[in-house]
């Protein structure tokens, strides 16, 4: 058996080896910056020593000429997820959950390792002003949904702004649904909020009272924004709006965690500092509807300079692939420190998603969430070698040309035994292939439930 | 043969099993309803198996089961020889469709509103009873009848809350009368269904929404008792879906989730484990894929045997559309049932989700197969939908007290191409169909007095054959005619006179043999007769078609012709 069933599927879980990485170009992405011709061991699913000449290891690397880094950690993607990205029905939609819709059989994880990512953080989409509670993934690739779920990461949940969720592109239909308007998203925000104090006391009066209450799983999850205990990724592009949530959360006394998208972010990077929100772009993707004409690839590159903890994300299941790139782009448009550049898609989103303390760096005790590169990680040349997951060698490319040279021979063989049924008077399958493949974006709206 | 196939359910003896209110029209029916079917082969519950027993049933219900017991006065005692008796087999998810929502095509509505005080959300009606809302056609009960099916619970399946279900018995007659059981379970689904309400319009809002109005069922039933009582002043509102809801929560009623695939069990085993529901999960026949999570979730499922057709690879263009991972669910889902079953997974089998609800019997043959145990089979389709909606007591075995399901078949189901003859719902008999006898083989005799050779071969129900006669031979075309053997070959290729040559026989199951009239083409008639030869033994009769060759079956077995 193989988990998934399905192309590059697992016969074992990759065994968690005690690793000893010799001689490599060490990207700490902390403050021992870039090091050159050190030795990481990795045990029992952690780091455990950085340092030259180290020894022991059942697995010895020879990695001289390599580039070893944290793993990619991916701010916005939206990828392992079951039919249907958006709960985009209501205009705040709290209660749905990404975290029960996990699809473990997303060829999208298998990739996405081949690109060095270890974590993803999986979000609802932007179709709405308040959308769902998102998950953050670690890329154990063969484990079932819950298996992904990386542990112990704090709440989050999907916040939008802006033409998406006032339904500016969504045809003649969808003019009735409040808001229309971006008043009107500050509106309905501000009201959900309100609410959900009014949830608080009102729960409290019928515990003190012994008296039943109406548990509403949307409040209680808005309560938890506004209590500061889930933190808010916010799609946003327009700096008005941006500067409405800021103060609109400040009003509330909570802050917004991370703004996503944020393509006018250069233009309030120094309130953003001020309010204390981090920001995760595009590197040089823009000009797809009207308000994200303002945007510049000097963006990221400033909002960093202003001391904004700023990743770069995909949004996408390619580009996810190679946020390497993304990532490097902002020292060709913005003369960033290539180690600066490499944090875009490390340590800086894992500050974001408060999972800093864990992975995103290499330094003693954290999670061995590694990967070897054959060059600097930061060029278009460079390509992974390997990627570790707790310890686990989950990607290596001298095995995924074993898998490949698999499931052609599986193929083949199935292929014939399938030839030979059809020879035998089998009825033909007039079905179409079961899996849909979906490559889910922020702005996919469709309903996915509809019907038998 | 078509007619064979397509077998018609005939009532033979119609009664009512069960005291109505319904006046009589015209005289009173007063028919007997004791009976002994004696001889059989009784498969008494899984895993008991009594050779040359004797089932007696009265009034219903089974009097009596066992060997050597004494023919009761006054019955009418049918000899069964040859025939093997089963428990009538419980179909556990017999969904029909029904659509509860009907609306103009005026698509701009947000939230369309229902007027009722019933649920805000169209795809939430758990008030809805089975019941109340379903006619079961005649024609709908035969496809389960005639495969043996006795008794069906019977569901609307529309929205995700779909209401309650009935386990009723699959005979003729309003539900008020055929039904065994109302309100046995809740059925969910991740789907709308008719519903026009957009919310939800994903997985994760199904699940939000099934969440919240489980919670909301809870504090439903305490907000009444307390405004009821005057410690509330706000008014809880009135509604008869929260009441319904409750009400199956607090009597720990079954929950049904219909699921899409494999990781679907376990969000729905995460909301059943949230809210404390006694739950079961429908399967797609991808179980296998995940077992080891559905092991440690401890899911009970309702498994399908919906193997896809084989994947189209005939040229390389098509097989570019076809994945992996297609090919792979091709190969294994036959085994599907057995790898449940290997896992210490508990399911029952259903015949839901089948294009073709006849091919079940070959489809779960062909579990069988691949590994699955047949006592697990027969479990699965008697003994534990019986436990499972709660009527261990009356259904699922062949024992005294028990209501009189039985199916009758003219061989082991499990093991070979045996076929359902009868079935007794509540001791009424439905025939299904005649059986076909097994004539394939190798016959030799005369024709007056001359030698003949007769060959049969191809499928049972559609035998081939060719005519030797003296140094000549000649296919003849062979056709069954309700039990009577037709042969028809030219009498010129044979050397036996001009025109064509009927043979006609009625197969003799004691002797052995096959004998009757063959009529010239001059209308003057000879007896002809033959004996078996060289038979082949019926499992291996495909495998001997390929090998095209009768005579390269060595395999000598004594025939028994069943009729």
């Amino acid at each position: 058996m193989m988990y998934p069933f399905g192309p590059f599927g697992y016969e074992q879980t990759p065994p968690q080896r005690t690793v000893l990485f010799k001689g490599a170009t060490v990207w700490t992405c902390a403050a021992a910056g870039v090091l050159d011709s050190t030795d990481v061991l990795i045990r029992v699913g952690k780091i455990a020593a950085i340092g030259r000449g180290l020894s022991g290891g059942d697995t010895v690397i020879d990695a001289r000429g390599m580039h070893l880094t944290p793993g990619i950690i991916d701010e916005h993607s939206h990828i392992a997820i079951s039919r249907g990205v958006n709960e985009g029905t209501h205009a705040i939609t709290a209660e749905v959950e990404i975290g029960r819709v996990i699809d473990p059989d997303d060829i999208s994880i298998y990739r996405q390792l081949a690109g060095g990512v270890t974590a993803s953080h999986l979000l609802h989409g932007s179709a709405n002003p308040i959308g769902g509670q998102l998950q953050l993934i670690k890329l154990r690739w063969g484990e079932d949904a819950e298996g992904l779920k990386f542990r112990g990461a704090p709440p989050t949940i999907k916040f939008a702004l802006g033409e998406n969720v006032k339904q500016s592109n969504w045809g003649d239909r969808f003019t009735t649904r409040y808001p229309q308007t971006r008043m009107g998203v500050e509106e309905i925000m501000r009201d959900a909020f309100r609410a959900a104090l009014e949830y608080e006391r009102a729960r409290a009066e019928a515990a003190s009272r012994g008296l039943p209450f109406r548990r509403d799983l949307q409040l209680e999850a808005l309560l938890e924004v506004v209590r500061g205990q889930r933190f808010i990724h916010c799609h946003s592009y327009v700096q008005s709006e941006i500067l409405m949530l800021m103060r609109l959360a400040e009003e509330f006394g909570f802050r917004v965690q991370t703004f996503t998208h944020i393509l006018e972010g250069y233009k309030v990077a120094r309130e953003m500092k001020e309010h204390g929100a981090t920001a995760s772009s595009f590197a040089d993707w823009w000009a797809y509807k009207f308000e994200v004409y303002d945007a510049i690839p000097q963006n990221p590159a400033i909002m960093a300079e202003q001391g904004i903890v700023t990743s770069v994300n995909s949004d996408d299941a390619e580009m996810a692939r190679r946020l390497n790139q993304e990532a490097a782009k902002s020292i060709k448009y913005g003369d960033m420190r290539p180690e600066d550049a490499l944090k875009m898609c490390t340590i800086n989103p894992a500050i974001q998603l408060k999972v800093d303390r864990s992975v995103g760096s290499i330094e003693v005790g954290k999670d061995a969430d590694l990967v070897l590169w054959n060059g600097n990680p930061l060029s278009n040349f460079s390509r992974v070698e390997q990627t570790y997951v707790d310890g686990r060698c989950y990607f290596d490319r001298r095995r995924d040309a074993q898998l490949r040279q698999r499931d052609r021979a599986l193929r083949a063989l199935l292929e014939q035994r399938a030839l030979e049924a059809l020879q035998s008077g089998e009825q033909p399958s007039s079905e179409p292939s079961r899996r849909r493949n979906r490559m889910y974006h922020c702005e996919d709206v469709e309903d996915e439930v509809a019907g038998w | 043969m078509k007619h064979v196939l397509a077998a018609v359910v005939v009532l033979v003896v119609s009664t009512s099993a069960q005291q109505t209110t319904r006046p009589v029209e015209g005289l009173r029916a007063k028919p007997i309803r004791y009976l002994a079917l004696t001889n059989l082969t009784v498969i008494a519950e899984p895993g008991v198996k009594l050779e040359n027993a004797t089932v007696v049933v009265r009034d219903g219900v089974i009097e009596n089961v066992g060997q050597g017991i004494p023919l009761p006065r006054g019955a009418t005692v049918r000899d069964c020889r040859g025939l093997w008796c089963y428990a009538g087999f419980i179909e556990p998810y017999a969904l029909e469709r029904d659509t509860l929502y009907r609306f103009d095509d005026d698509e701009s509505a947000q939230t369309p509103q229902t007027p009722q005080a019933t649920h805000w959300n169209q795809a939430i009606h758990p008030h809805v009873r089975a019941i109340e809302r379903l006619s079961l056609s005649d024609r709908q009960l035969d496809s389960y009848r005639k495969l043996g099916f006795c008794a069906l619970h019977v569901g609307v399946g529309d929205g995700i809350m779909r209401g309650t279900s009935a386990l009723v018995l699959a005979k003729s007659g309003t539900l008020a009368e055929t039904t065994l059981r109302s309100d046995v379970a809740q059925l969910l689904s991740f789907r709308k269904g008719s519903s026009r309400t957009p919310y939800p319009s994903s997985l994760m809002g199904c699940i939000a929404l099934i969440r919240q109005t489980l919670l909301d069922a809870a504090w439903y039933d305490a907000a009444q008792k307390a405004y009821t009582a005057g410690k509330l002043t706000e008014r809880p509102e009135t509604n008869v879906s929260l009441q319904a809801l409750a009400q199956a929560m607090a009597a720990k009623q079954l929950f049904v989730f219909e699921t899409e695939d494999e990781h679907d069990i376990l969000r729905a085993a995460s909301i059943a484990k949230e809210h404390g529901l006694d739950a079961i999960y429908v399967g797609t026949g991808r179980e296998y894929r995940r077992l080891p999570s559905l092991v440690r979730a401890g899911s009970r499922l309702i498994v399908p045997l919906n193997f896809p057709d084989v994947p189209d690879v005939s040229s390389y263009d098509r097989a570019l559309d076809v994945s992996l991972e297609d090919l792979l669910h091709w190969d294994a889902a036959p085994e599907n049932p057995y790898r449940c079953d290997s896992a210490g997974l508990w399911f029952c089998l259903t015949t839901y989700r089948l294009n073709d609800r006849q091919s079940f019997w070959t489809r779960l043959r062909r579990a069988v197969q691949y590994g699955l145990s047949p006592q697990t089979a027969l479990a699965a389709l008697t003994t534990r939908p019986a436990e499972l909606l709660g009527v261990g007591s009356q259904l699922g075995k062949l024992q005294r007290g028990y209501r009189a399901n039985l199916v009758l078949a003219n061989g082991d189901l499990f093991a070979e191409d045996a076929e359902v003859l009868s079935v007794f719902i509540e001791g009424d008999e439905y025939r299904i169909s005649k059986p076909v006898p097994e004539v394939r083989g190798v016959w030799r005799g005369v024709i007056g007095s001359d030698s003949v050779r007769l060959s049969i071969a191809g499928s049972r129900t559609q035998p081939t054959a060719t005519v030797q006669y003296a140094d000549r031979s000649a296919r003849a075309r062979v056709a069954l005619q309700e039990g009577t053997l037709v042969v028809t070959v030219s009498a010129d290729s044979l050397g036996l006179g001009s025109g064509m040559l009927r043979m006609s026989a009625r197969p003799d199951s004691a002797q052995d043999a096959i004998g009757g009239v063959a009529v010239f083409a001059d209308g003057s008639t000879r007896r002809w007769g033959c004996t078996s030869h060289r038979a082949i033994p019926r499992y291996h009769v495909e495998k001997a078609n390929r090998a095209a060759s009768l005579d390269r079956c060595d395999d000598v077995s004594v025939r028994t012709i069943r009729i």
